[in-house]
């Protein structure tokens, strides 16, 4: 048991002292009535004797310091006994441990309150750690204090179980309606579907500025439907990205209808732009930009949700660059875009600021291969960096 | 079924024995002769009559003699049960014991069988320091002895039958305060511990314990008289709500672990009761055990209650402050909660 060391009151006009020195240093042995430290009071300097034989710890007063009578400055304790460190102490406590507690390891020092050890028993601790309690939560009233079994029970019974995080429910939302379509249809994609996603780097600095030219012009066009607008030229060469597995067979597809993912507050929806080869920009624009308004309101066409040949999502409006897109059944392939950045480029010699976007297409190996994926990619990033060519 | 103390219930066992198998024979310090007492305690009174003194066999005060022509003849062939009239006498055949019957089946790779009994009263009973020491852990000591301490009547005849059938050298530490209340050579402060024991043949296996009282909140762990001390203990404590659960092991080697350890996971507590001096004691032998095997179990401190480390005392009043009391035993278990 740690024994205190106070400094002595010295009469009713004594408040304060200074303390002139130790004669011990910390970690040092010590014995009972042995001269300890030095005082002066505003009439003389004394020694203090050690109240008790042991090890000087936890010396919490520095010579020179004015400090008030009966305060404690340090604790004498039994080798191998070691204390907490005390929020609030005048001066944090030494860091370093004598020989025998040096051993003893930090967290379980620092879960004993201020001023002596806690004791637990085997039992006790057992039980707490079945349940996960800390065991500065428990108060202790068994023999010599001791942390026991019952004051674990206690505990578990004055609070209620305290559930990990994993069983901490904010709500439980049943997966049903839209959702579950949803699911059913993802689940579907990812595992019926041999999946690969390519991702390229393109310049859309030229389309930026076609974009921006357009809408000087008076044409309301987004990005959205500039790439609608490039997935039907770039798919009419490519047809075997504009399929779907029909039974048995690979169908190419004659007709190019492109789905759009849109986030509306109910759930993900994917109108279809039909004939995006056939129609110009402005009619591309326009159709989509009312497929979008109703799905947001919730009042689209069952008949405007089904029948694309292929799918558009994207995603730059948050900030994503690239992503790993999943196949939109029964289509092939789904192709997503990432964000418009400004971005060094080297040309030359020299490093020019371009706008780059990332292109992922995800397309599904069973119907395609990387060749003939890779070379629809390329021909899309083509007409991303070059988008005279649509003209072609 | 037949009513009987302790004395009682092991005479019967010894003329059940001694008529099963002629190999049976008593050998003793007045166990037979003509106006005795029957031994020091009564148990063979009356034997002599019924088998002759060729099987009550009655020999010079010579402890090592006695008990060296008990193991010759168990090496021989017979199964002979040795008693000496105080166990403190047993330090005088110490050498016939520990060197001799505990050995011979070791040092013989088991050809060599030595099923000698002997048995011995202990307990301090206003003897003195050499007529009433508790001698059992001396013997927990030495491989290839089993001993066993029964605190009942029926225990007593059940262990001596199987000790009787068992091949080994069986101590078998009778408490004299547990012979009984009555008749010419009772104790003073004795217990009357009759019990029913039945007519027909039965054995109490050596090594098994039993639970005198259960409980779940603390073991107390005693053997012969301080079994009883336990309970008394046990009632006191019940009053003020502690439930404890008494033990009574009645063999000591070998230990029923099983039961101890059971018991002490259920309670987390155990307070160990014996006569014998504290130090190298049977007591701190189950701490340890429990200690080991137990540990995470213990919601306390382990708690021995002995007999302090001196010779026992003759004066009466300092015998009854050096005998565990169930007092001592209550404040031992209020000191764990």
């Amino acid at each position: 048991m740690a024994t205190e060391v106070l400094v002595p009151p010295l009469g009713q006009t004594v408040d304060t002292v200074t303390l002139v020195q130790w004669y011990k240093a910390e970690g040092e042995q010590v014995n009972q009535g042995e001269p300890l430290f030095a005082i002066e009071t505003d009439k003389a300097t004394l020694d203090v004797e050690a109240p008790a034989s042991g090890v000087l710890w936890g010396v919490s007063c520095a010579p020179g310091t004015e400090v008030a009578v009966l305060t404690r400055i340090a604790f004498i304790v039994a080798p191998g006994e070691v204390l907490a460190k005390e929020p609030g102490a005048t001066s944090p406590l030494p860091e370093k441990t004598i020989a025998q507690v040096a051993s003893e390891p930090q967290a379980e020092a620092a879960r004993r309150p201020p001023g002596g050890q806690v004791f637990i028993s085997p039992r006790a601790r057992r039980l707490a750690a079945e349940h996960d309690i800390p065991l500065d939560a428990l108060q202790g009233t068994g023999p010599e204090g001791a942390i026991v079994e019952q004051d674990v029970r206690a505990y578990l019974e004055r609070e209620p179980a305290r559930p990990t995080a994993a069983e901490e429910v904010l709500e439980r939302l049943p997966l049903s309606g839209v959702r579950a379509i949803i699911a059913e249809r993802m689940a579907r994609s990812a595992s019926t579907t041999a999946s690969v996603t390519l991702t390229a780097e393109a310049d859309a600095t030229a389309l930026v500025e076609l974009r921006e030219q357009l809408l000087e012009d008076g044409v309301q066009v987004s990005y959205n439907d500039l790439f609608l607008y490039i997935l039907g030229r770039a798919l009419r060469g490519h047809p075997g990205l504009n399929a779907s597995l029909v039974g048995d067979a690979i169908t190419l597809w004659k007709r190019i209808h492109v789905g759009v993912a849109v986030d509306t507050d109910r759930s993900l929806v994917v109108p279809v732009v039909r004939d995006v080869d056939r129609k110009g920009l402005a009619q591309i624009a326009q159709e989509t930009r009312a497929l979008i308004e109703a799905a947001q309101e919730g009042k689209i066409a069952p008949d405007d949700l089904k029948g694309q040949t292929f799918t558009l999502t994207n995603l730059g409006m948050y900030g994503i660059d690239a992503f790993t897109p999943i196949i939109n059944l029964p289509d092939c392939a789904i192709l997503g875009v990432g964000r418009i950045k400004t971005q060094p480029v080297w040309a030359g010699d020299h490093v020019k600021p371009r706008q780059m976007v990332w292109l992922s297409l995800t397309f599904d190996h069973r119907l395609v291969d990387g060749g003939p994926a890779a070379r629809f990619l390329q021909r899309v990033v083509q007409l991303v960096e070059k988008p005279h060519l649509l003209m072609a | 079924m037949a009513k009987m103390t302790i004395a009682e219930a092991i005479r019967q066992g010894i003329r059940e024995e001694m008529q099963r198998d002629p190999r049976v024979f008593c050998i003793g310090e007045d166990i037979g002769i003509p106006g005795g007492f029957g031994g020091a305690f009564t148990v063979t009174l009356g034997l002599s009559d019924e088998f002759g003194h060729e099987r009550i066999l009655d020999t010079p005060i010579s402890e090592l003699g006695l008990t060296g022509i008990a193991v010759g003849a168990a090496i021989g062939g017979l199964r002979p049960i040795a008693d000496v009239q105080y166990g403190d006498f047993l330090f005088l055949a110490m050498d016939q014991l520990a060197n001799e019957a505990a050995k011979m089946t070791y040092m013989s790779a088991g050809t060599v069988k030595v099923p000698l009994v002997m048995r011995a009263p202990v307990g301090a009973t206003g003897r003195g320091a050499q007529h009433a020491q508790s001698l059992e852990a001396f013997f927990t000591h030495v491989p290839g002895l089993k001993v066993v301490a029964p605190a009942t009547a029926y225990d007593a005849k059940g262990l001596l039958k199987s000790a009787v059938r068992d091949d080994n050298p069986v101590l078998i530490f009778e408490h004299k305060l547990l012979y009984g209340s009555k008749g010419p050579r009772s104790e003073r402060g004795a217990l009357s511990p009759i019990g029913e024991v039945p007519e027909e043949e039965y054995l109490v296996p050596i090594g098994k314990g039993v639970i005198r009282r259960e409980g779940q909140d603390v073991t107390i762990v005693g053997k012969l008289l301080t079994v009883y001390r336990a309970l008394a203990a046990a009632e006191e404590l019940a009053k003020e709500g502690i439930e404890a659960e008494v033990i009574d092991p009645r063999t000591l080697v070998p230990l029923d672990k099983e039961l101890l350890l059971e018991s002490v996971k259920k309670t987390g507590r155990l307070v160990i009761v014996e006569e014998d001096n504290l130090t190298g004691g049977w007591a701190g032998e189950l701490a340890a055990i429990v200690a080991e095997e137990a540990f995470f179990w213990l919601d306390a401190p382990v708690k021995r209650v002995s007999a302090p480390d001196t010779p026992p005392p003759f004066a009466p009043v300092m015998e009854q402050f050096y005998v565990p009391s169930a007092a001592r035993v209550v404040a031992a278990v209020k000191a764990l909660f």
